[in-house]
């Protein structure tokens, strides 16, 4: 343990890039005309409402499920059944499937025989030091030993990129804390690039740098969140009409009392009307700000809240 | 070697409380120069936060001259804080403010606070800066 | 992945392998007591050879074989069990792993869906064969003597207890469970489906397939001439039409001869209603264009018809590992 291990990385390598990404069932649409981007050696934050359509993406990128339009590169190529991408890609379903009856020992020796690297070590040691049983059949572990098991096997695989879905929902506090501990000392040791998705925020909030917001099965935002934050502002005046500062900024969310507007803008220009007070949006503010919004942008991009006058 | 503890409900950012705290250990005497800081892998473990922010939190101090970070070793502590870091003087700025308003409130006129002030710095001692 | 499947098999095969064991030890032991009556009953024949009494008992073997249910319970029992391995070990392949969502963690491993498919379908096929051909060498001993008693290993209910057919329908159950559990993603439904699948292509075979592997054969005969055949044939159907070409019905009643009641013959006929009658000239005469027929499968097709129904179900086995391997690759997971 000398090195603060963190490799050397291009920062302009996408490790995931979709375009157009659609994916239909029957009759829903699970997700519409998906652009996403992902650089290289990021802890991305998934974030949306139940039904968002984020298993669906996570399942796409990870190539058991198949778009019904679009186009997807992950790592080298297309989402596709080869060894060598399924080698570089870890994916954790939210159900966390693990083989009810085998114990984690066995686990760990079907993850040897199927996978051409494997570390086994890590594996038992992460458990050991959480005092997880290494001997106990799967199914009897409790819900946090589980999601540490299915993660260790995930991350023992050495991937490129580790998609999980929903891990920490069923986590207890201190659970949710070891499982993302685990997950970003990977990052760090390995230099992996991490999707994971959270219909909240704040469980994630410390620990991802990138973020992906879908809600109604579109992206709504994509990018770094330090970035995004700086692109996005709170402005606070007497009540108006913001059709003036719409020329200039976006306006993700409008809300109104009888004598005060709020807004929360998008857009680097800089507000010349005096009548706002201007001020840094926090991250959750702006996620909220963007998860209120209606579906179809073509009905409003501005949603109106409290009482009319 | 210092834990970082990362306060979720700061309004300070995570990579900030980091510095902030480095800063603190180092005006406090416990981090002294030449010593590691913790490496990014057990801040990570630790806290739970992003690798990044660790590593940019650490750039920003050797940026600031206070570490060094030596490739395969790790990151050194090189000198102390050079006078009050800052934000110090906002801060007293903000609590002489404060003050003023309440001998104001109290009946004070500004030369009567004026020479209070110098009286309080007369007869304290000279202590050394913490 | 052979250790993986061998892991969660384990359990299967060794209460597999337990049945077996005891379905042969049941064998076993009626054969060999079969084996010894028979023996018994065939050195009490030849040592009585001309001495009336034991002749009944000599042509039917002491009733062993024909009067007793024996034989028609080892027959159920040999047609049911293939099956057995395709409803307990091939319906859940697939379906169980979805059930459980496990494939979600088997297909993000290493090793790509077709190789996942291929081992483990592979393995079961294999213990599926082995499971079948045990069984069927077994039976295949058990029912030698009954055989050779009477010649009927070409019938239906024999023909496919006996050498290479049980393994071809074993290894089709097999594919159909793993198929049905692969379509249907749901364990107890695809068991269903196995079950009902495998008894409908094996009576929709038996009965409208297997008799025209080969053409029939038709011998015709006029009478009073008989047709005799002889070895392990097959007969499809048989009987007598008058000279206008009309199938004399065999189910008036009265007395009969030549298979057919003996009203339907000529008057002249009329005294070969008491058994012990003799075909009189005058009776000869009357019986032109009267022919009886006979249509079957000749001894000499039995192995020809079982490696063409052996080749049917394992042709069927393919098309359904086939696409089974098409649903698992082009579904979403």
């Amino acid at each position: 343990m000398t090195a603060p291990a963190v490799p050397e990385r291009h920062p302009t390598a996408a490790v995931i890039q979709t375009r157009g990404l659609v994916k239909q069932f029957r009759r829903v649409t699970a997700l519409s005309d998906c652009d996403v981007t992902v650089p290289e050696g990021r802890i991305c934050a998934l974030i949306g409402p139940n039904g968002a359509g984020k298993t669906t993406l996570l399942r796409l990128l990870s190539g058991l499920a198949r778009p019904t339009a679009g186009e997807m590169r992950v790592l080298d190529g297309p989402p596709r059944q080869d060894p060598v991408f399924l080698s570089e890609v870890g994916y954790l379903a939210q159900e966390i499937p693990l083989y009810r009856r085998f114990t984690a020992e066995e686990h760990i020796s079907i993850g040897a025989h199927l996978n051409r690297r494997w570390d086994p070590t890590s594996v038992r040691d992460r458990l050991t030091s959480l005092h997880i049983p290494l001997d106990r059949a799967a199914g009897s572990l409790s819900g946090g030993q589980r999601a540490q098991l299915a993660l260790s096997l995930t991350l023992a695989k050495k991937p490129r990129l580790v998609l999980l879905d929903e891990p920490v929902a069923a986590l207890d506090p201190l659970a949710r804390r070891h499982f993302l501990a685990t997950m970003a000392d990977a990052v760090a040791a390995d230099g992996i690039t991490v999707v994971l998705s959270s219909h909240l925020l704040a469980d994630l909030e410390r620990v991802v740098d990138y973020l992906i917001l879908l809600s109604a099965s579109q992206v709504q935002l994509c990018g770094d969140i330090d970035t995004l934050l700086a692109e996005h502002r709170v402005l606070v005046g007497p009540r108006k009409d913001p059709a003036a500062i719409a020329k200039t900024h976006t306006i993700v969310q409008a809300v109104h009392t009888a004598r005060q507007t709020t807004l929360l803008v998008r857009g680097n220009a800089p507000v010349i009307d005096p009548a706002w007070e201007s001020s840094e949006a926090g991250l959750e503010e702006m996620v909220l700000a963007y998860m209120g919004q209606d579906a179809s942008p073509e009905i409003s991009h501005l949603t109106t809240v409290g009482d009319e006058q | 070697m210092i834990n970082f503890r990362i306060d979720g409900r700061s309004a300070a950012p995570p990579y900030l409380q980091i510095v902030q705290q480095v800063r603190q250990a180092l005006r406090m005497g416990v981090l002294d120069v030449g010593d590691q800081l913790p490496t990014v892998r057990e801040v990570v473990a630790a806290t739970a936060v992003n690798p990044n922010t660790v590593l940019k939190a650490y750039r920003d101090l050797e940026r600031e001259g206070l570490v060094h970070a030596r490739a395969g070793h790790g990151t050194f502590v090189l000198s102390r804080p050079p006078g009050p870091p800052p934000g110090t003087h906002s801060r007293l700025g903000r609590s002489l403010a404060r003050w003023v308003r309440e001998a104001r409130a109290a009946g004070l006129d500004d030369e009567s606070i004026e020479s209070l002030l110098r009286l309080t710095l007369q007869a304290a001692p000279e202590e050394e800066i913490a | 992945m052979t250790w993986l499947t061998w892991r969660q098999y384990r359990t299967q095969f060794g209460v597999g392998t337990a049945i077996l064991a005891a379905l042969c030890l049941l064998l076993l032991l009626t054969g060999l007591q079969l084996f010894s009556h028979y023996h018994t009953i065939i050195t009490e024949c030849a040592s009585n050879a001309g001495n009336g009494p034991s002749d009944q008992n000599c042509s039917t073997g002491g009733g062993l074989f024909s009067g007793g249910p024996t034989v028609g319970y080892v027959s159920l029992v040999v047609l049911a069990v293939p099956v057995l391995a395709g409803l307990f070990l091939g319906a859940p392949m697939v379906a169980a792993e979805l059930e459980a969502g496990t494939t979600r963690f088997a297909w993000m491993q290493g090793i790509t869906r077709m190789r996942w498919l291929a081992v483990k379908a592979g393995w079961l096929l294999l213990a599926a064969a082995a499971w079948g051909g045990v069984l069927a060498a077994l039976t295949t001993w058990w029912a030698g003597p009954t055989n050779a008693e009477h010649g009927s290993e070409f019938y239906p209910g024999r023909f496919d207890v006996l050498y290479l057919v049980p393994v071809a329908y074993a290894v089709f159950a097999m594919a159909l469970g793993i198929c049905a559990g692969a379509l249907i993603r749901r364990t107890v439904p695809a068991m269903a489906v196995t079950l009902g699948g495998f008894i409908g292509v094996r009576v929709a075979v038996t009965l409208w397939l297997r008799p025209h592997y080969v053409s029939a054969v038709t011998i015709v005969r006029n009478l009073p001439a008989q047709i005799q055949l002889t070895g392990s044939f097959w007969q499809i159907s048989t009987g007598t039409r008058n000279p206008a070409g009309q199938l004399i019905s065999g189910g008036d009643g009265g007395p009969g001869a030549f298979g057919v009641p003996v009203s339907s013959l000529p008057r002249a006929c009329a005294g070969l209603a008491d058994p012990s009658g003799d075909v009189t000239p005058s009776c000869r005469a009357a019986l032109t264009g009267f022919r009886s027929f006979v249509t079957y499968q000749p001894a000499s097709r039995f192995w020809t018809f079982q490696g063409i129904e052996t080749g049917v179900f394992v042709v069927l086995a393919a098309i359904l590992l086939t696409v089974t391997a098409v649903v698992l690759i082009r579904r979403d997971a």
